[in-house]
């Protein structure tokens, strides 16, 4: 159901992520974590909720921010001039809220093709659901006027080097400029942290999320240092979303995790175990998938929207306008045009593979001619859909350097 | 161009309907009654509450208690009054004294047949004498097969011509796969690969339902479990009421956490098994089911029990402690794993398998009949009540017999491929017309693909992959034309 190819390309977006991160960090660190392995990190308490803290350490000239979860921690001395935590800045989410003036323009733009297309296309993160089309969509959204936009996901997952696209067109296109939610179908793995950096999550009834584990092949699970920077990433990701970091943790990889609910504030807290807290929410050695009643009831989602208008009134609405209603159409376009291509790539290279490797067997030159015809019109044809994703390129080795290749493979033939 | 829409105007338009159905209402003499007194005598008289269901079917009734998951009602269907108590997870609103004037017999008057009705839609088929009118789709055959995605939307397109009172789903399938049966007492994990066809069928049955402007009245759906084993296990979860047959069986999709044994890595087989089952106890969810239950039917490790808590079951994810607690499953370790004797008997519990009576006892089943008169009885409509003769019995056996005869066409064409010789002299003519005759054989087979490509059995017709195939080979056999070439 859900692939998540391995890549250096992956590992190389991931890198570019981290070291987004070192550069970041310029305060003064003087907090002190005492870990129960007996290490004493100097740093700084950059957040911490219930149950984690993330703390930026210096490494020789190097700053990094590293996550602990509360079982690892001893204590900690604090010498930090404001104490850490939840610091929320003003955001667009807050200035876009339920209150502002004029009626809202909200726009619900598919994350992969709902159950209610009964199948006509296949949903893969990075194949039909393309980062790239929704960076394209914003100026369709704000030509219209749209103040809201709704990720109506409906995905059993895709690639991982999708991810870092998806979470910087949400962060830094998407989240200034709108009121930006999820509406959860189904988000399994890519297309559950795709859009986690989103700050609200409600959930359709049979609304369901998380199965974030990377694997390729025959179920060989990332490992080694690329687990530990796609773990890292989602750290952020979390961050952005403000929301516990344990909670895609434990989608990640067997990380038990139960929670408690505070009777009297209704407040959440969460336990990397199954012992501390009330509810189990990911039994050992289990991977965690939230379905909609536990999420709302967790607070990880808003509430549960049957349909647009119950996810309008859940947002806080009164009055609102339905609007991006081509910005919708491009988005449901490219998925299809998408899948197409996908579908039609590997006829596609087979055609023109065999048609190549007949023409260069035919000596007569004016019969090898028509061949080599046919073969550069499939190979146009595969360049057609190469440029319409360049992700195919990638899954099916097919770079600029190859077409460069095939090209003069072409024009051997011909001599 | 953007579809307005806001509260006001939609409170607008619920008066507008509101009155429309108040003038179409009130009996002509009565018109002529106007000022204070008329008003007084409206405004002092009772009015009967609204529910309005998940499902978008509305109820006008007198709430007589309400708790924290639970409404009991006084209800009238068909003249009868009775007592009924509905599942808050069923609710989508609760509109207290927004319904019609309660008699002055002080009984709830009848529900409303133009209750929720738009003003602009086509009138509805009423049955004669105000009797319910009920629509059974009967599922047999093997789910995802014999009852896919195409004949499915067929049906439910019929069922909105007979805009049926309540829409029975009668759920009496085969338990197999790829046409081959199984054995009730074994567990088939890969019925999860037939999720999906379940949750499209799903949208069709709710979501298009819900949302199509052409169904004015939305019928009350109900489930009817005969047999709902392996694949066809998961839809029945989305009605809101199920009830079970006394011999009818549920579940069959056990040993989930086995289904990718020897495969890969554990945490990625957790993953797997994780988004299978929570999709399908999304569905349970949507029906407003417990999704424990489900999991116990997939999972093998996950032991469930129940103690009856105000006549209503509590579930307990360990075994039972006390007298008073009953075990649904446990985790079918050592001496706690289930023999044959238990299995050939549907009494193991290492996996739930889900009879009739445990099913009413865990409330599930709202209760167990043996045929739809029964049924109607024991949903309430205590009277007459007319079975709409539609089409869809007519539609899923026609699929069901075109894609055996699909399968039996593929076999057909691809015996005919194989034997396609160039007949003699076997010169360039010969040949030309071989390989039309070929191309001819491969279009056709693409068709068949293309038409039935969600039923097929995809270990002997891999649909996606064999059209793809028919056109590279058809590309081919181009090729081979063109090099062949006119003497």
């Amino acid at each position: 159901m859900s692939r998540i190819t391995h890549s250096i390309r992956t590992l190389m977006f991931t890198l570019a992520a981290v070291a987004v991160l070192f550069a970041a960090a310029t305060q003064a660190l003087a907090d002190k974590l005492h870990l129960k392995d007996g290490r004493v990190l100097d740093g700084e308490v950059v957040r911490e909720g219930d149950g984690f803290v993330f703390f930026k350490v210096r490494v020789g000239s190097l700053e990094q921010e590293q996550f602990f979860t509360s079982d690892q921690i001893l204590k900690i001395e604090r010498d930090s001039a404001a104490p850490a935590g939840d610091k929320p800045r003003p955001d667009a989410a807050k200035a876009k809220g339920p209150t502002a003036g004029a009626t809202k323009r909200i726009a619900i733009l598919n994350f992969g093709a709902p159950s209610s297309w009964q199948g006509e296309i296949d949903d893969t993160v990075g194949i039909q659901v393309s980062a790239d089309a929704w960076r394209k969509a914003v100026p369709l959204l704000e030509k219209d006027g749209v103040t809201d936009v709704v990720v109506r996901i409906n995905s059993g997952g895709g690639l991982l080097l999708e991810l870092q696209r998806f979470l910087e067109v949400y962060e830094k296109e998407y989240k200034p400029r709108f009121r930006t939610v999820a509406w959860v179908e189904s988000a399994i793995s890519a297309a559950a942290m795709s859009p986690w950096c989103l700050e609200e999550f409600y959930f359709l009834p049979e609304g369901n999320i998380g199965a974030c584990t990377g694997f390729s092949g025959r179920l060989n699970a990332i490992k080694g240092v690329q687990l530990e920077l796609v773990l890292m990433q989602m750290e952020e990701a979390s961050k952005q979303g403000k929301r516990n970091p344990l909670i895609m943790r434990a989608m990640q990889i067997q990380q038990p995790l139960s929670a408690t609910i505070d009777p009297v504030t209704g407040q959440v807290s969460w336990f990397p175990d199954t012992k501390t807290g009330e509810i189990i929410v990911n039994p050992d050695g289990e991977v965690l998938t939230l379905t909609a009643g536990i999420a709302v009831r967790l607070k990880f989602g808003k509430a549960i929207a049957a349909t647009p208008d119950e996810l309008a009134r859940a947002m806080g609405y009164e009055e609102w306008e339905w609007a991006g209603r081509e910005a919708t159409a491009f988005i449901d376009r490219n998925m299809r045009e998408n899948d197409k291509a996908d579908k039609q790539w590997q006829v596609a290279y087979e055609k023109y593979e065999r048609t190549a490797q007949v023409a260069a067997q035919i000596q007569d030159r004016q019969r090898r001619g028509a061949e080599v015809g046919i073969a550069r019109r499939h190979l146009n044809e595969l360049k057609r859909l190469f440029s319409g994703n360049s992700n195919f390129a990638l899954m099916y080795g097919a770079d600029d350097e190859w077409f460069r290749e095939q090209e003069e493979r072409l024009r051997r033939i011909m001599r | 161009m953007t579809i307005r829409n806001t509260m006001k105007r939609a409170a607008a338009a619920a008066m507008l309907a509101g009155l429309a159905v108040v003038f179409a209402a009130v009996p002509a003499q009565a018109q002529s009654r106007t000022g204070s007194a008329a008003a007084k005598a409206e405004t002092s008289e009772a009015k009967l509450d609204v529910i309005i269901f998940r499902n978008g079917q509305k109820v006008e009734c007198e709430i007589l208690e309400e708790t924290d998951s639970t409404v009991k009602v006084k209800i009238a269907v068909a003249g009868m009054v009775a007592e009924t108590v509905y599942q808050k997870s069923e609710i989508l609103a609760i509109q207290k004294g927004a319904g019609a004037p309660v008699s002055t017999a002080g009984k709830p008057a009848p529900r409303s047949t133009t209750t929720g009705r738009k003003p602009d839609a086509k009138p509805e088929q009423i049955a004669t004498d105000g009797v319910p009118t009920v629509y059974v789709i009967r599922c047999t055959g093997e789910f995802g097969r014999d009852v896919s995605a195409t004949p499915f939307a067929q049906v439910i397109e019929d069922v909105k011509k007979h805009q049926p009172d309540i829409l029975v789903m009668e759920f009496d399938h085969v338990f197999g796969q790829y046409g081959e049966e199984v054995p009730d007492y074994l567990y088939q994990p890969g019925s999860f690969d037939q999720l999906e066809t379940a949750r499209q069928l799903s949208t069709l049955l709710t979501d298009r339902i819900r949302d199509d402007g052409d169904w004015p009245k939305k019928p009350r759906l109900v489930g009817y479990i005969k047999k709902a084993m392996g694949a066809a296990c998961f839809l029945p979860f989305v009605c809101p009421e199920l009830y079970f047959h006394p011999d009818g069986l549920h579940g069959g999709v056990g040993g989930l956490e086995h289904m990718f044994d020897g495969v890969g890595d554990k945490v990625a087989q957790e993953k797997q098994y994780s988004l299978r089952l929570k999709r399908a106890e999304g569905l349970a969810e949507k029906g407003g089911h417990e999704p424990r239950i489900l999991r116990a039917m997939a999972r093998m490790d996950f032991v469930l029990s129940y103690r009856m808590v105000g006549g209503k079951a509590e579930f307990l994810e360990r075994m039972p402690e006390t007298a008073d607690e009953f075990l649904l499953a446990d985790d079918g370790e050592g001496d706690r794993r289930d023999g044959a004797q238990e299995r050939l008997r549907y009494l193991g519990n290492d996996v739930l398998t889900l009879n009739a009576v445990t099913a009413e006892k865990i409330g599930l089943s709202r209760g167990t009949v043996a045929n739809l008169s029964e049924l109607m009885y024991a949903m309430g409509y205590t009277r007459e009540f007319t079975e709409v003769k539609g089409r869809s019995a007519d539609i899923l056996k026609r699929w069901s017999d075109d894609v055996n005869r699909a399968e039996a066409n593929l076999q057909r064409l691809i015996r005919q491929f194989q034997n396609v010789e160039v007949r003699a002299p076997g010169q360039y003519r010969e040949r030309t017309a071989a390989r039309t005759q070929q191309k001819s054989i491969l279009r056709e087979a693409r068709g068949i693909f293309m038409r039935y490509k969600e039923a097929l059995n995809p270990r002997r017709f891999p649909a996606d992959a064999a059209i793809n195939d028919i056109d590279v080979i058809i590309d081919q056999i181009d090729q081979q034309q063109r090099l062949d070439g006119p003497p």
